[in-house]
C-alpha cells in the first residue's frame, strides 16, 4: 500500500487536489455579485474548474493505487538523488538567477555569461565555440531587435546601464 | 472583368512583383524568428508605404501578413518554439517529427499546406467577400462558446491512454485563463493583490515556456549526450503528390474551417489552427497519433492558419471590420492612403480590391519559395549540438518571451510554465491540452456567460440555434463516442497508466 500511495501520479494527484481546493476557497473573495452578470459570476467558472481537477486527481491517484494493488502498474521506484537531479537544479537555478539579474545587469552584459554558464552546464567541451557563440549571438540579437524592431531589451542599472547604451 | 484584367497587369508589373516577392521573404524572415512577428513587422513597414502608390503600399503589407503567418512554423517546427502564435499548433506534431530526423519533410508539408490554404481562402475572399461576412456577422455568443467548446473537446482524443491526465492536464489551462480582471465584472481573479497578474497570463510565454524552456530543463537533466537526438542535414522536401492526395481531406477541411474562423471578426489565425487540428483529430482514425509527429498534424493547422489569413481581409475589405491583429494594423496602410476599408471601397476603388486579391495569390504562391529559402537557412542551425544550440533557443526563448509586450514578467511566466512542462514530461502528463485550454478557455467562458445573460438564462437558446446547436450536437456525440471507444477498448484506460517505453 506504501508504494502505492509513493507513486508519482499519487503525490502529483495529492498536490493537484490539495491545490485546487486552497483555490476554490480563495474563490469566496469573488463575491456574490448582485449586479450585471450575478447568475453566472465570476467565481462560478473557476469553481466548475477547481471542483473538476479535484475530481479527477481523486480519480487518477483511486486508478493508480488500485493498478499497483493488482499488479498491472509497477509499484515506484526508490526514490534516490542522482547527477541529473542536480544538472536540473543546476540548469534551472541559473535561468532563475539570470532573470532575476536581467534587469540589473542588462541583456547585453548577463546574456554572454549566461550562456556560457550553460554551455558548461551542458556539456560543451569547445572552448572556441563556448567563448565566441555568446557573444555573436548577445550582439546580433541586441541589435536586430533594438535597432531594427525598437524591442527595448533591458539595460541594467548603474554601470551597466552605461555599457549598454554603448550599443543601444 | 475589365477590371480584373487591369488589375492583374498591374500587379504582374516588375514594381508590385518585387514587393510581393521581398514581402513574403521578410514575412516569413520575421515570423519565423520568436519575439517577432507579422503584426509588428506589418506596423513597422507602414512608413515604409507613405511613399509608395497605395496599391503598392497595401500590396506590401499583405505580402509581409502573409510571409508572417506561414513563418512562425519554421521555428517551431526545427526548435518547439513557435515564431507567431498562429504556429503553436503546428510544433505539436512538427516537432516530433523533426526530431525523428524528419524535419525536411515536416517543413515541406508546413510549406505546401499553408500555400493552398492561402490560396484557398484568397480565391473563396475574392469571390464572395459580402456573402461571407454577413454570415459571420451572425454569428454570436452561443456559436463562439460552441466553437471554444468543440476545439476543447480534442482534449480527450489528445491524452491517447492517459485520458484523466489530458484533463487534468485541460483543467490547469482553463484555471490559468482564469486568472486577471474578469472581463464582464472586473474582478480580481487569482491576483493575490499583485498587479502583475491583473493582465492575465499571455498564452505566449507560456507556450514558449511549457514547450521550449521544459525541453532545455529535461535535456539538462537528461544530459545532452543522452538524449539520442540525430542532427542531421535539414533539406526541405515538399511533399509528392501521393503524399498530398493522403491529406486531400485534412487540407480541404482545414481550409474551409480556416477561411470561416478568419472571417469571424476577433477570432483570428491563432485559434483556427487549434480548431483546425482539434477537427483533424476528430476525423481521424487514427487520433492517438497526434502529437507524435503526423503529417495531418502539421497539415491541418498550417491550412488553417494560412486560410483564416485570407478570411480575416473578408471583414476589412468588406465592412471595415479588422479579422485579426494584423488586419488591424493593415487598416493603418489603407488610412495613411486616405482610405477607409469597407463596402464603400469596392464600388469607389474595384481596381485595388482586385489587385489586393491577385497580389495575395501571388504571395501564397512565393511563400513557396520564401519557405523553403529561410527554412534552410534557419535548419542550419539544427546541425549544431545541442550543448551549444539549447543556450542560444533558450535566448530566443527570453526575446520572444519579453518582446510581447516589453515586460519581464512575461519571461517569468515563460520560466514557471517551463517547469511546469518539465514536471508534466516528466511524469508523462500531456502538455498540448494544456496549452489549447489556456488558449480557449477565455473565449469559452466569456461566450458562454455573455450568451446566457443575452438568452436571459435560458440554456435552450444555446442549444436550439442552428448552426451553434449543431457545432453542440456534433461536439457531445464525438466526445460521448471518443470517451466510450476509448473505455471499450482498454478498461484500465482512465487509470491515466504510464506507458513509459
Amino acid at each position: 500500500m506504501l508504494k502505492a500511495l509513493l507513486k508519482s501520479e499519487v503525490i502529483i494527484s495529492a498536490i493537484c487536489a490539495a491545490g485546487a481546493l486552497y483555490l476554490f476557497f480563495e474563490t469566496k473573495a469573488f463575491g456574490n455579485l448582485n449586479v450585471y452578470g450575478a447568475k453566472l459570476g465570476p467565481d462560478i467558472w473557476p469553481k466548475l474548474i477547481l471542483v473538476s481537477i479535484m475530481a479527477l486527481s481523486v480519480g487518477l491517484a483511486y486508478n493508480t493505487i488500485k493498478g499497483v494493488l493488482k499488479g498491472i502498474i509497477p509499484a515506484s521506484d526508490k526514490i534516490q538523488f542522482s547527477a541529473a537531479n542536480l544538472r536540473f537544479i543546476a540548469a534551472a537555478g541559473l535561468i532563475a538567477t539570470y532573470l532575476a539579474l536581467l534587469p540589473l545587469v542588462g541583456f547585453l552584459v548577463l546574456t554572454p555569461v549566461m550562456m556560457i554558464a550553460f554551455m558548461y552546464l551542458l556539456g560543451e567541451k569547445s572552448k572556441t565555440w563556448i567563448f565566441s557563440i555568446p557573444f555573436v549571438l548577445t550582439i546580433g540579437v541586441v541589435l536586430v531587435f533594438t535597432k531594427l524592431m525598437y524591442v527595448p531589451l533591458p539595460r541594467g542599472t548603474g554601470i551597466f546601464l552605461k555599457i549598454s547604451h554603448l550599443l543601444y | 472583368m475589365e477590371i480584373w484584367l487591369g488589375s492583374l497587369l498591374n500587379v504582374l508589373s516588375p514594381v508590385p512583383l518585387m514587393l510581393v516577392a521581398g514581402g513574403v521573404l521578410a514575412g516569413v524572415m520575421l515570423g519565423a524568428i520568436p519575439g517577432l512577428n507579422s503584426p509588428m513587422g506589418t506596423a513597422l513597414l507602414i512608413p515604409f508605404t507613405f511613399a509608395m502608390e497605395p496599391a503598392n503600399g497595401l500590396i506590401l503589407l499583405t505580402a509581409v501578413y502573409c510571409g508572417g503567418t506561414f513563418g512562425g512554423s519554421i521555428s517551431a517546427i526545427l526548435f518547439n518554439v513557435p515564431g507567431a502564435p498562429e504556429a503553436s499548433v503546428t510544433g505539436f506534431d512538427g516537432y516530433p517529427m523533426a526530431k525523428s530526423g524528419k524535419a525536411g519533410k515536416a517543413l515541406g508539408i508546413a510549406i505546401m499546406c499553408s500555400c493552398l490554404g492561402g490560396i484557398f481562402s484568397v480565391l473563396v475572399m475574392s469571390l464572395i467577400s459580402p456573402q461571407l461576412a454577413r454570415v459571420a456577422l451572425s454569428f454570436s455568443e452561443p456559436e463562439y462558446f460552441a466553437l471554444a467548446l468543440a476545439a476543447l473537446t480534442l482534449i480527450s482524443s489528445l491524452g491517447g491512454d492517459k485520458m484523466i491526465k489530458a484533463f487534468i492536464a485541460g483543467c490547469i489551462g482553463l484555471l490559468a485563463a482564469t486568472i486577471g480582471i474578469d472581463p464582464m465584472t472586473s474582478i480580481e481573479r487569482f491576483t493575490f493583490g499583485g498587479d502583475a497578474l491583473m493582465a492575465g497570463i499571455n498564452f505566449i510565454p507560456a507556450l514558449i515556456g511549457a514547450f521550449a524552456v521544459g525541453e532545455i530543463l529535461m535535456t539538462a537533466e537528461a544530459g545532452v549526450k543522452k538524449t539520442g537526438e540525430t542532427v542531421t542535414k535539414v533539406s526541405t522536401e515538399l511533399p509528392k503528390i501521393i503524399e498530398l492526395l493522403r491529406l486531400k481531406w485534412t487540407i480541404l477541411r482545414s481550409a474551409v474551417i480556416g477561411t470561416m474562423i478568419g472571417i469571424l471578426p476577433g477570432v483570428g489565425a491563432t485559434t483556427a489552427a487549434f480548431v483546425g487540428y482539434s477537427e483533424a483529430v476528430r476525423w481521424s482514425k487514427h487520433p492517438e497519433k497526434f502529437g507524435t509527429g503526423i503529417p495531418e498534424g502539421i497539415a491541418a493547422p498550417e491550412t488553417c492558419n494560412n486560410a483564416a489569413a485570407g478570411g480575416a481581409m473578408v471583414p476589412l475589405l468588406t465592412l471595415g471590420i479588422p479579422g485579426s491583429a494584423t488586419t488591424a494594423v493593415i487598416i493603418g496602410g489603407f488610412l495613411v492612403h486616405g482610405m477607409q476599408p469597407g463596402p464603400m471601397l469596392f464600388i469607389n476603388q474595384p481596381g485595388l480590391m482586385y489587385s489586393l486579391f491577385i497580389a495575395m495569390f501571388l504571395a501564397n504562391i512565393f511563400m513557396l519559395f520564401s519557405g523553403v529559402i529561410v527554412a534552410k537557412l534557419f535548419s542550419n542551425f539544427r546541425k549544431i549540438r545541442y550543448s551549444i544550440l539549447g543556450p542560444c533557443i533558450f535566448v530566443f526563448a527570453t526575446v520572444g518571451a519579453f518582446g510581447i509586450s516589453n515586460d519581464m514578467f512575461d519571461v517569468w511566466v515563460m520560466f514557471v510554465f517551463g517547469l511546469i512542462g518539465y514536471i508534466m514530461k516528466k511524469f508523462d502528463f500531456p502538455i498540448a491540452p494544456l496549452i489549447i485550454a489556456l488558449v480557449l478557455g477565455e473565449l469559452a467562458e466569456i461566450s458562454l456567460r455573455r450568451g446566457m445573460r443575452m438568452a436571459n438564462w435560458d440554456v435552450s437558446e444555446f442549444i436550439f440555434r442552428p448552426i451553434g446547436g449543431t457545432i453542440l450536437l456534433i461536439t457531445c456525440i464525438t466526445l460521448i463516442f471518443t470517451i466510450y471507444s476509448k473505455m471499450k477498448k482498454k478498461p484500465n484506460v482512465l487509470a491515466g497508466e504510464i506507458s513509459k517505453t
